[in-house]
């Protein structure tokens, strides 16, 4: 092949191939498995962690609501439904999983993203700061991400 | 005299790049409008992303950074909030300054490609913003499905202005 062989002239060889990298490198990571057990699920807003709750096969059904912080008060989580403040999501606990339930945001992606029950992807509200991840007792592989 | 044909022709680059902000606002209104694509957010066409290209192609890097402030400011004040600002500056120009080098490495051909690192770009710096405002690494998750997203966004993006510089607009006399 030329392009191994010679010089590689053109730059635009060079930089597909360097897509091509970067999109395959993401798709391992997208499809990579990660192992899951005693997990446990983390809610924060702002960056400030408000709960965390086991999440396991004995995990009762249950409901919380995250009130965003604001000039007046900081971040907070209360059990229950709570929709009378100016921003709010509802996140719903269940031994399946967690997802939100409701939201004020305006395109409730967080709602759509429905029951999360693995590591691998979090449930993020942007518009209200929120960030609910899943986290598992066993050591995550740190080999593979790179913060 | 020399200097009032100057002063024509720079009113007249002033609102054509003008026109070009408005269509680049407006096809990012027609954008908010759609559904989202994908339960993660920050995946969206980014068609916006065709007048910038196409801005940078035809007038200079100048020209395409004002247009596509003007456009994030605009619609940062129309729809958006000062957090939805901070994304959208932050994201557009990271996409600007890669697509100014990548255009300058491949010789300004292939736009395809330019268009393709641009999209990348812009996600990888969205998310470099969410990190900082929701001060949470958990984010980072999202990273590999944003950088495919926008690189398959931007290579559509950049074949559409790769075909619009093709067209040619006629010169008002």
């Amino acid at each position: 092949m030329s392009v191994l062989s010679g010089k590689i002239k053109k730059p635009s060889t060079i930089m597909t191939a360097v897509l091509v990298l970067i999109a395959v490198s993401c798709l391992v990571c997208i499809f990579r498995k990660q192992n899951d057990s005693g997990k446990r699920v983390n809610i924060s807003s702002s960056g400030t962690l408000l709960a965390t709750i086991n999440l396991n096969s004995s995990t009762e059904e249950r409901v919380y609501t995250v009130i965003p912080a604001t000039a007046d008060h900081e971040a907070y989580i209360v059990e229950g439904v709570l929709t009378t403040e100016e921003h709010y999501n509802v996140i719903r606990i269940s031994r399946e999983g967690v997802c939100v339930t409701d939201s004020d945001c305006p395109n409730g992606l967080c709602i759509h993203q429905g029951i999360i029950s693995s590591p691998d992807i979090p449930i993020a509200c942007l518009p209200n700061r929120l960030i609910i991840s899943i986290e598992s007792g066993e050591e995550i592989n740190t080999d593979a991400w790179t913060y | 005299m020399p200097g009032h044909i100057d002063r024509m022709a720079k009113t007249k680059k002033t609102v054509t790049l003008g026109l070009f902000a408005a269509l680049s606002l407006g096809i990012y209104a027609f954008e908010s409008l759609l559904p989202p694509l994908f339960v993660i957010p920050g995946i969206k066409p980014g068609l916006s992303n065709i007048i910038t290209l196409y801005c940078l192609k035809r007038f200079g890097k100048k020209e395409a950074a004002l247009v596509l402030l003007v456009r994030i400011l605009i619609s940062a004040m129309l729809f958006g909030n000062p957090i939805s600002l901070l994304y959208s500056l932050t994201g557009g120009f990271a996409a600007l300054g890669i697509e100014m080098i990548s255009d300058a490495l491949l010789k300004g051909k292939a736009l395809h490609l330019t268009g393709a690192f641009g999209g990348m770009f812009h996600n990888m710096g969205q998310l470099l913003c969410a990190l900082f405002i929701l001060a949470s690494v958990s984010v980072l998750a999202y990273a590999p499905y944003l950088i495919l997203a926008g690189i398959i966004t931007g290579l559509f993006t950049g074949l559409a202005s790769f075909f619009l510089l093709k067209i040619k607009i006629p010169e008002q006399p």
